[in-house]
């Protein structure tokens, strides 16, 4: 493979605000999206995802807006999902200067909308997103809205039928590791490898830069999505704490509060530089 | 950044979303405008030609909006000119995208799709790849090699090897990423997406 391997940053929004929880859930506010876009390009991502995470729950999305202030500052590929239910959703969002439009709960719901904007925007341009949670069996079910809901379609079936509906890649959430820092879920990772080809980005659980190096080393992964390791990172080493002025929401985080110690603080620059050592080709 | 008094007319022909490229040249300090006036074409100090989508379809466009001849005019100029993407495919001869269609034909060359036979060659090449800067070119540019954002199913071959900029190897192809000629400087990668080095290469070409 000569294409290099991806680090993108997963910012999930609720209204204006980035937010990040474990397990998607208890969402703290960690400030404005935009600004941890713009840090993180300059730190050398190679793309930005950002996810509204209640956007599927209130059927609204304040994103357009968000959008359109990121792009004035970052000259990389920004990829959008949440809340998306229509050809028209992504037109929105594309216009708004998304380059790449991810879905989830639609697709579940009508996999048709898939084929539909495949045809009409490109295979590079739709992202399908899958919530994937273990149940006690050791099954993996595809979860929607933000990993409240259990579709119980088996996520390796559904990731085929994504394939042939054409989607250009996939972005794959283990729903139980997410925030947790306990490390990616490898058994996951590995069996996505197995069954489809199909290139997939893979988030949820990385608590540390060894993370990384045992998801690539154990599956045909094609980039890393990272959220908690780089945003605690900018947190607590910026001077983001004094200037913001955000109030609304469960700002503990924002506020000094010490955050979680399990998640390693670490920097795109330093994780790339720690994955070149490794020898995986990356930009 | 400091504004730079150039004009940049980005080419609108109603096929993209053009605010990524008008982002990054108001970011450089250029005066970018969006416009499909042919008129303005020779009023503005350089042109950008973007575009994602089919061959044929951007021809049809340029042909409906009487961009193709002012375009040609233009670039006979010897005004600098730059081509993105399918703005960089259409200068060509022709292209075997559905069927023979016929390009600006300013680069003497054709565009074919990317290998598609071969099993294991994944179509649309898309992501971070490197280009190699040809020997005849590498006092323009301060990199030997570095990564830039590609997305596309279809790769051009300039008859004029003299003519290549860059190379670019996927797969089991190794490709001309970009070429050069007189004050023409087009690229298959996208420069606006292609964070620093991506602003670094439009700014040495369209200068201060």
């Amino acid at each position: 493979m000569s294409l290099a391997f991806r680090v993108i940053p997963r910012l999930e929004i609720k209204s204006f605000n980035l937010v990040k929880g474990v397990n998607l859930e208890g969402l703290r506010v960690l400030g404005a999206p935009e600004v941890y876009a713009e840090h993180y390009y300059k730190e050398g991502a190679d793309e930005i995802f950002y996810q509204d995470v209640v956007a599927s729950l209130y059927g609204r999305n304040s994103l357009n807006e968000i959008i359109k202030k990121t792009i004035k500052n970052i000259f990389i590929p920004l990829t959008v999902g949440g809340g998306i239910k229509s050809l028209n959703d992504i037109e929105k969002i594309l216009k708004s200067g998304a380059d790449r439009v991810s879905i989830n709960s639609a697709a579940i719901k009508n996999p048709k909308l898939v084929k539909e904007a495949v045809k009409k925007f490109g295979s590079s341009t739709i992202v399908v997103s899958i919530e994937a949670g273990k149940q006690l069996n050791g099954d993996y079910k595809a979860f929607t809205h933000n990993g409240r809901e259990n579709s119980n379609i088996n996520v390796i079936d559904w990731i085929k039928k994504v394939e042939d509906l054409g989607a250009g890649e996939i972005f794959v959430t283990s729903v139980d590791r997410d925030g947790t820092g306990r490390g990616f879920d490898i058994q996951l990772a590995k069996s996505i490898s197995q069954k489809v080809r199909i290139p997939f980005i893979f988030h949820g659980g990385a608590g540390k830069m060894e993370d990384i190096i045992d998801l690539v080393d154990n599956s045909n992964v094609s980039a890393v999505s990272l959220s908690s390791m780089l945003h605690y990172d900018f947190l607590s080493k910026s001077n983001y704490r004094k200037s913001h002025s955000i109030k609304t929401g469960n700002v503990e985080y924002l506020s000094g509060k010490k955050l979680p110690k399990n998640i390693n603080q670490k920097s795109i620059l330093s994780i790339k530089k720690f994955l070149k050592k490794k020898q995986i080709n990356c930009s | 950044m400091k504004k730079i008094k150039k004009k940049i007319m980005i080419v609108d022909y109603k096929l993209n979303n053009l605010f990524s490229i008008k982002n990054a040249l108001d970011f450089l300090g250029y005066e970018a405008f969006i416009s499909s006036d042919p008129d303005l074409l020779k009023k503005t100090d350089f042109v950008v030609l973007p575009g994602i989508g089919s061959f044929p379809e951007g021809m049809k466009k340029l042909h409906k909006l009487d961009l193709v001849n002012p375009l040609k005019n233009f670039i006979s100029s010897g005004k600098k000119f730059m081509g993105i993407c399918l703005g960089f495919q259409m200068l060509f001869q022709e292209s075997s995208e559905f069927g023979k269609t016929k390009g600006l034909g300013v680069i003497k060359g054709k565009v074919k799709k990317l290998n598609g036979n071969k099993k294991f060659l994944r179509i649309p090449h898309i992501g971070w790849n490197k280009i190699e800067i040809m020997n005849n070119f590498k006092r323009e540019v301060s990199f030997q090699k570095k990564y830039f954002y590609f997305v596309h199913s279809f790769y051009a071959i300039p008859n004029n090897k003299n003519e290549i900029f860059s190379l670019t190897k996927y797969e089991n192809i190794k490709f001309c990423s970009s070429i050069k000629k007189n004050n023409i400087f087009a690229c298959q990668f996208h420069p606006e997406k292609s964070g620093a080095a991506g602003l670094k290469l439009i700014k040495s070409f369209f200068g201060n």
